[in-house]
């Protein structure tokens, strides 16, 4: 395994830095766009929730859509909530130093352009198949916006997700959720067997189910490890202050006290930030490009809100870590996190255990997904049942067996995902700048108007 | 460069009588120039070799000032490349101006560098000529010679301006400036493939994560500063008179922020160039040949300067021990690594036999391939296996050979240009 461990290092050291470079770029090139349209995407995701149908009114575009932009949000944001916003944030801690957190921050806002890209592309080329699935994302913008010889990069992308998918979406996910249940005391076979037959129940339903489930779940389960980590953090309110200090001091001045340089603590953050944001890697496109009203500008608003809601989820972890100075004692991920739970409030860690399970499970849910509708992009329609099948018996496979190889092999395989998808939207960013700035425009004139 | 007072001090003279000899110097190149047009070789083989004459000057040159020159030449020349690099001039056979370019780079500097190491090898062993040098360092020798220039090429053509089709000038024009990031980034693989010091692959794999990284970030660096640029370009020109500055500061900032990105300054320079050129802008003051037109009087200055004092640096009694190796390898460049890597992609050209072979013969070397010599022996500790005798030897070698090839190149392929243009009759039969 260790040809693994020197590829994973290999794509990595070049993927990380050409993943915020062509953030940057795209915030540059849309004018600050992304940041501009947050206070609208916000009320476009309230609007989504309270009143549906008055946004598919106001909007010029096709009204086709599987699901709801919500919903649509709601799934994708269960996919990106996991082990990044937990382990992944102690991890960057203990490594980067606290000023790791404010450098997340700073990337997942440039990171915003990269999601609000994405989508906007997508529902631009998405395409509606006979049995009324919209297929949506990177390989499809490819497929339709490129010329022809780039089309190969489509296929690239495609199997790569449905590879990656089936390590970080599905074996990654249940060896955590199964470790996180047997700290309660349940078998990890047995773990398997239920999350398996839970998540048939929810994907036999497509994409439609699951959105019902995820547009409940996720937003309650995040509401509720907010408020978790918020009270604890009120617990200990006196620590507050000192903590926020100390990020903001090492974010340019790392301290010796975790050995971190600099570029240690930024290459930290940017490694975390796109490991729990998924940004760069093209597939919250694939679900949220899919909801109705196809209108780029409010799908794509919608889907960079992502960033700030997943940064936020990191924070809190973060944060309660730096109050608890953790960070400096250990350097393993998990007994990072456990331990500061632990001072927090003795018997404090259910609450990080049981949010890795649900955000697990909201994980493999919005997983299937993604590979699913790559599998359709590959092969066509009917081998989706089969497909469903092989990931329900993979969750049963993978539960009991305790690695870390997947987590690189899955790390290494993401990288067919970001290349292709960096490189289409490179491409296509003149279009994206063209089109965003013509949008904008109108919508200042529709502002005005009302 | 040095600062006046040491520099002055060095000389013995007094600031006044220094500017007054700096004055005169520039002034001769521009009358040596003149006499070069009357020979029919290109200007800037006489300002060289009037470089050369002044050597005892070298003094005034330390170690670092003319590693800082060089970079900052190197950086405005790739910059001014991509400027130049005009894709709608040669629509229709872009494909192949690129393959030539880049495979032409490839090839010819594969090709060379064998030869230079038997050459040397060969010369040294047999006859006791000059030292052998490791094959590692024959590529690299080979790498610096790779990048053709435009300046050199045109200077002569613009005697027979109207003997050459416009499509082939308009091919070499655009070859030789997509040809100088080529020959840089072979030039970068080469030292990282033979500096690596374990022959460990995953030590390889490391040069080779190193090498693609630098042209990754390089290529995305410099779509962001090409993105500022344009901003600045926009919104704060507000006469043409500061283009020039304007000019010279997105290129250098270029180059610095992809360095210190961890992004190869040269392909980030290159890459901002091109897109600059290939632009619209909003401010009605700006277009992009005027934005080329501005740069190439500084440009100019700076290819003049550099010519002088590498001129300057080369030792005119060294030079004997590398003529030998020299002269063949000049032959061998000429004759063979060009004119195969050009013949190697005619299925894809767009011009016939005769073309091709004025094509190979329009590969006039210039200033690229001398300032590269520099970065080419800061390398040399790097290289395994080479001790500190040698390394002294090794760096005298190099320059020497690298001076004399180009030399020899641009007089005879100078003086023979318009020579072999009449021969091929291109100008009727040139296109197919």
């Amino acid at each position: 395994m260790q040809l693994v461990e020197v590829l994973n290092r290999f794509s990595w050291g070049l993927l990380q830095d050409w993943v915020y470079f062509v953030g940057v770029f795209l915030t540059l090139g849309l004018n600050f766009a992304p940041l501009r349209l947050i206070l609208y995407s916000l009320r476009n995701l309230w609007i989504s929730l309270i009143k549906p149908q008055l946004l598919i009114k106001e909007s010029n575009d096709s009204k086709e859509g599987e699901t709801n932009a919500w919903n649509a949000f709601m799934v994708t944001l269960g996919g990106t909530l996991g082990a990044g916003n937990l382990a992944g944030t102690a991890l960057a801690i203990s490594l980067g130093g606290p000023g790791a957190l404010a450098w997340m921050w700073v990337i997942s806002l440039i990171g915003m352009s990269l999601k609000f890209s994405e989508t906007f592309l997508a529902v631009q080329f998405r395409q509606i198949k006979v049995d009324g699935t919209i297929l949506a994302g990177p390989m499809q913008t490819i497929r339709r916006g490129l010329h022809q010889r780039w089309h190969w990069l489509g296929t690239v992308f495609a199997i790569g997700t449905l590879i990656a998918e089936f390590s970080s979406g599905n074996g990654v996910q249940v060896q955590q959720l199964a470790s996180a249940m047997a700290e309660f005391g349940t078998p990890r076979l047995i773990t398997g067997l239920i999350i398996a037959s839970l998540t048939w129940f929810f994907i036999s339903g497509g994409l439609r189910r699951v959105a019902r489930v995820s547009g409940v779940l996720v937003p309650v389960m995040t509401l509720g490890y907010a408020i978790g980590m918020g009270t604890l953090l009120l617990i200990h309110h006196q620590e507050l202050p000192q903590a926020l200090r100390l990020i903001l001091d090492e974010a340019f001045h790392p301290k010796s006290i975790t050995g971190a340089s600099l570029g240690l603590t930024i290459g930290q953050a940017v490694r975390t930030s796109v490991f729990s944001t998924e940004m760069g890697r093209g597939t919250t496109a694939i679900i949220q490009a899919t909801s109705r009203p196809a209108d780029p500008m409010l799908q794509g608003g919608i889907s960079m809100l992502q960033n700030l809601i997943d940064t936020s989820i990191c924070s809190a972890t973060g944060l309660v870590v730096i109050c608890s100075g953790a960070y400096a004692n250990n350097i393993q991920s998990f007994d990072v996190l456990n331990s500061a739970m632990a001072w927090m409030h003795p018997g404090a860690t259910w609450l990080t255990d049981l949010a890795t399970v649900l955000f697990s499970f909201t994980t493999i849910l919005t997983a299937s997904i993604y590979g699913e509708r790559c599998l359709v992009f590959l092969v066509g329609t009917n081998v989706r049942s089969t497909y469903r099948w092989i990931w329900c018996a993979a969750l049963i496979v993978f539960a009991p067996i305790r690695s870390d190889e997947l987590w690189s092999v899955s790390d290494m395989l993401q990288g067919l995902e970001i290349l292709p998808n960096l490189l289409v939207l490179l491409m296509l960013s003149p279009l994206l700048f063209q089109s965003v700035a013509k949008r904008e425009l109108a919508l200042q004139h529709h502002q005005n108007l009302s | 460069m040095t600062d006046p007072a040491t520099a002055s001090a060095a000389l013995n003279l007094p600031l006044p009588g220094l500017l007054a000899a700096i004055g005169v110097t520039y002034l001769a190149t521009l009358v040596v120039s003149r006499m070069a047009l009357h020979l029919k070789v290109p200007s800037i083989l006489s300002i060289l070799i009037l470089g050369v004459m002044l050597s005892p000057a070298q003094q005034l040159l330390s170690v670092e000032s003319a590693e800082a020159l060089h970079t900052v030449t190197l950086a405005m020349l790739l910059f001014v490349a991509g400027l130049n690099s005009d894709a709608d001039h040669i629509r229709g056979f872009l494909g192949y101006g690129v393959l030539l370019a880049i495979g032409g780079v490839i090839i010819s500097s594969l090709i060379l560098g064998v030869l230079i190491w038997s050459v040397c090898f060969v010369l040294a062993n047999s006859l006791g000529l000059g030292i052998s040098l490791p094959l590692g360092v024959s590529l690299l020798i080979a790498a610096c010679l790779g990048s053709t220039d435009s300046g050199a090429t045109l200077s002569v053509l613009k005697s027979i301006k109207d003997r050459i089709p416009q499509r082939i000038r308009l091919l070499i024009e655009f070859e030789s400036s997509v040809n100088d990031p080529a020959a840089i980034l072979f030039l970068f693989l080469v030292i990282n493939l033979a500096g690596s010091e374990s022959n460990s692959a995953i030590a390889l794999l490391d040069q080779l994560q190193e090498f693609i990284k630098s042209i990754g970030n390089g290529i995305l660096v410099g779509l962001i500063i090409t993105y500022l640029a344009q901003y600045c370009l926009n919104h704060l020109i507000t006469s043409k008179d500061q283009i020039l500055v304007m000019g010279i500061s997105i290129a250098l900032a270029s180059y610095g922020f992809s360095m210190l990105l961890g992004g190869s300054g040269f392909i980030s320079a290159y890459v901002t160039g091109l897109f600059l050129a290939n632009n619209i802008y909003d401010n009605k003051l700006i277009t992009p040949e005027l934005l080329e037109n501005s740069l190439e009087p500084f440009n100019t200055t700076m290819q003049v300067t550099v010519f002088l004092l590498f001129g300057m640096l080369i030792n005119p009694l060294k030079l004997p021990a590398a003529l030998p190796a020299g002269v063949l390898i000049a032959a061998g460049l000429m004759l063979i690594a060009r004119p195969l890597s050009v013949m190697l992609f005619q299925r894809w050209s767009p011009f016939n036999i005769r073309g091709g072979l004025l094509i190979s013969w329009c590969g006039l070397r210039g200033a690229v391939p001398i300032a590269l010599g520099y970065t080419a022996i800061m390398a040399l500790p790097e290289m395994p296996n080479i001790s500190m005798s040698d390394q002294a030897a090794m760096t005298n070698m190099m320059l020497g050979l690298i001076f004399i090839v180009v030399f020899i190149n641009l007089t005879l392929q100078g003086l023979t240009l318009p020579w072999v243009c009449r021969k091929l009759e291109v100008s009727s039969a040139g296109q197919t």
